[in-house]
């Protein structure tokens, strides 16, 4: 393997079978293009080398490094599993799961989706897509990409385990912000999931409530649940003015 | 100028006047909503303004179809000029991403464009919605020229007549006021059949009937269906209709005015004897913008009859937040 096929080995974490086929810099647009495969098996003392069955495939795009765009071009055998590999993505996804991790962090951080565009150089259609993505329940957060997973905010379950804890904390940092509930609160899992009901008299809650507890229905991965309660919040947070009659019911228990 | 004020002292509501008079508003340099038929509306000066074609409107008299006058709602400012902004397919997602933080936008989409197709299916996806206020209309023709005319919105800034994209006016309020977007809608979901379609969109062939696969063409015809009545979905207490516009009977196909969603329960609305739409004089007098539907201008007999001080264009959809069918929508501002 030349040194470069190497290098890129190491950068992307490429283990056996794996191997670099090709690369290709593009000084001009600031992108690196990556080809990956299976290594044609060799030849043993002096046999034919074996053919590869059929293939297929797919390309994303990567976390960037330094400014370059990185793409990485997969050819696999067809029905290859290639879900707990980070330099790859699901087919009907634009990135790869290392790329879903770092946007998917930012979104749950609060970032939107213009400021992560800008932050990562990405087109919105496509991060629209993945957000789409996310919205039906059909992307899960971590889904075994190596190293890629970042417990940073408990995830709902876990909220709702330790609910008396985290109403000990809800009250504790409630200095900042008396009228709403910390995000951590089982309060907003209750809403969201179902359990907890109250009278909305705002149409934009209605809306918003009706459409987060329809995807609640359909996203089963902690992550991602935990991100639509920070969106939720973050209604609460933006529109507390509006919301004096439906807070006063939310901080009744 | 004859502009309703709420208790709060802002400027609210519209009315329908001369193209003379609305040239003169123009030219003061105040921030105008404007509804009209294409003729008085390529008269207007450029200026700060959009606009959409329609000749339909409920005016402080009652409901009139009126080709020589426009509606003009003032936009007041509050020390901060307002942005105008044409979005196209591909920007649309970020119309609510755009909004100011504190403050609300007001849209209005050419019908029958991509726009009005994208927005209609895609609008509770987007960056933002239901979070930043959002309201507006779908701007239309006369229906005696559905098939000539073609609706249009229009920047005022350039004059420009664009019957593909959504012209956008987002408004920024001082941090003691904040906006409020309400519906008013007559319809009751009835209590009969829970209905579910397969795809979003404008048009429907299957549907799923209390869970049975159902040609919805044949149901409607084996139900003797009123196709006044729409469906109507309950978003956590708010009734959202999606009306019929009708069957093509080769193609076994419904065709609606707004989508229906492939994740929403729909039923139809039952009709409310003695409902009616708000009469009393000072009903409304507070809300800085609003719209009501060409269908309940033609289905209720409106023409000539008030709906309060509820004023504005009767459009071919109705913006809050998401697209809507035979409702009032209307937008006021408060003060903390």
């Amino acid at each position: 393997m030349n040194d470069e096929r190497s290098l890129w080995r190491k950068l992307l974490h490429i283990e056996e079978p794996w191997s670099v086929l090709d690369s290709r810099a593009d000084p001009a647009r600031r992108r690196h293009d990556v080809w990956i495969g299976l290594e044609v098996p060799r030849g043993w003392f002096g046999r034919a080398r074996k053919a590869l069955p059929s293939t297929a495939s797919a390309s994303w795009r990567h976390v960037k490094f330094g400014d370059w765009e990185i793409r990485v071009h997969v050819t696999t055998p067809n029905g290859a599993d290639l879900s707990h590999l980070s330099w790859a993505g699901s087919p009907d996804l634009p990135f790869t799961r290392a790329l879903n991790e770092q946007i998917f962090a930012l979104l749950r951080e609060g970032c939107s989706l213009q400021s992560i565009c800008t932050l990562l150089d990405l087109p919105i259609t496509e991060l629209w897509r993945f957000r789409y993505a996310i919205d039906n329940g059909r992307w899960s957060g971590g889904a075994g990409a190596a190293g890629g997973k970042q417990a940073e905010v408990a995830a709902p379950a876990a909220a709702a385990e330790t609910g008396a804890e985290v109403e000990a904390e809800a009250g504790a940092g409630a200095g900042a912000d008396e009228e709403i509930p910390h995000v951590r609160h089982p309060v907003w899992l209750a809403l969201l999931d179902g359990s907890r009901q109250i009278d909305v008299r705002v149409l934009g809650l209605k809306l918003l409530l009706t459409r987060l507890r329809s995807q609640f229905e359909l996203i089963s991965d902690d992550d991602v649940r935990t991100l639509k309660l920070h969106e939720f919040h973050r209604y609460f947070l933006k529109n507390r003015r509006l919301l004096a009659y439906e807070l006063a019911q939310i901080r009744t228990q | 100028m004859n502009m309703i004020r709420n208790d709060h002292g802002a400027a609210c509501g519209g009315r329908l006047m001369s193209v003379a008079e609305a040239a003169k508003l123009i030219d003061t340099g105040r921030f105008l909503c404007i509804a009209g038929d294409e003729t008085p509306l390529r008269a207007l000066p450029r200026g700060n303004w959009i606009g959409g074609t329609i000749p339909y409107f409920m005016a402080a008299g009652g409901g009139q179809t009126n080709r020589e006058q426009v509606f003009v709602n003032e936009i007041e400012p509050f020390g901060t000029a307002p942005l105008i902004r044409l979005y196209d397919v591909a920007s649309l997602s970020r119309v609510c991403a755009d909004a100011p933080d504190n403050g609300y936008s007001i849209i209005i989409i050419p019908a029958f464009s991509a726009a009005h197709s994208f927005y209609a299916r895609n609008a509770p996806g987007f960056e933002d919605m239901f979070v930043k206020p959002l309201v507006g209309w779908v701007s239309g023709v006369h229906l005696d020229q559905l098939e000539q005319a073609q609706p249009a919105v229009v920047d005022g800034r350039s004059g420009e007549f664009d019957t593909e994209r959504a012209v956008v006016m987002h408004v920024t309020l001082p941090p003691e006021r904040y906006a409020r977007v309400e519906i008013v809608n007559l319809m009751r979901q009835g209590s009969g059949d829970r209905i579910r379609f397969p795809e979003t969109g404008f048009s429907a062939g299957d549907c799923l009937v209390n869970g049975a696969p159902v040609r919805f063409a044949d149901y409607l015809e084996a139900r003797g269906a009123d196709l006044q009545l729409p469906l109507v979905a309950d978003y956590s207490g708010a009734l959202v209709n999606v009306s019929l516009k009708g069957v093509d009977a080769a193609q076994r196909r419904v065709d609606f005015y707004a989508p229906v969603f492939d994740d929403v329960e729909y039923r139809f609305a039952e009709a409310q004897p003695g409902a009616g739409h708000p009469v009393a004089n000072d009903e409304g007098s507070a809300v800085a913008f609003s719209c009501n539907c060409v269908l309940n201008y033609v289905y209720e007999g409106l023409e000539g009859r008030t709906t309060g001080a509820f004023t504005g264009p009767m459009t071919f959809g109705e913006i809050a937040f998401l697209l809507l069918n035979q409702t009032l929508v209307y937008l006021s501002v408060d003060r903390i």
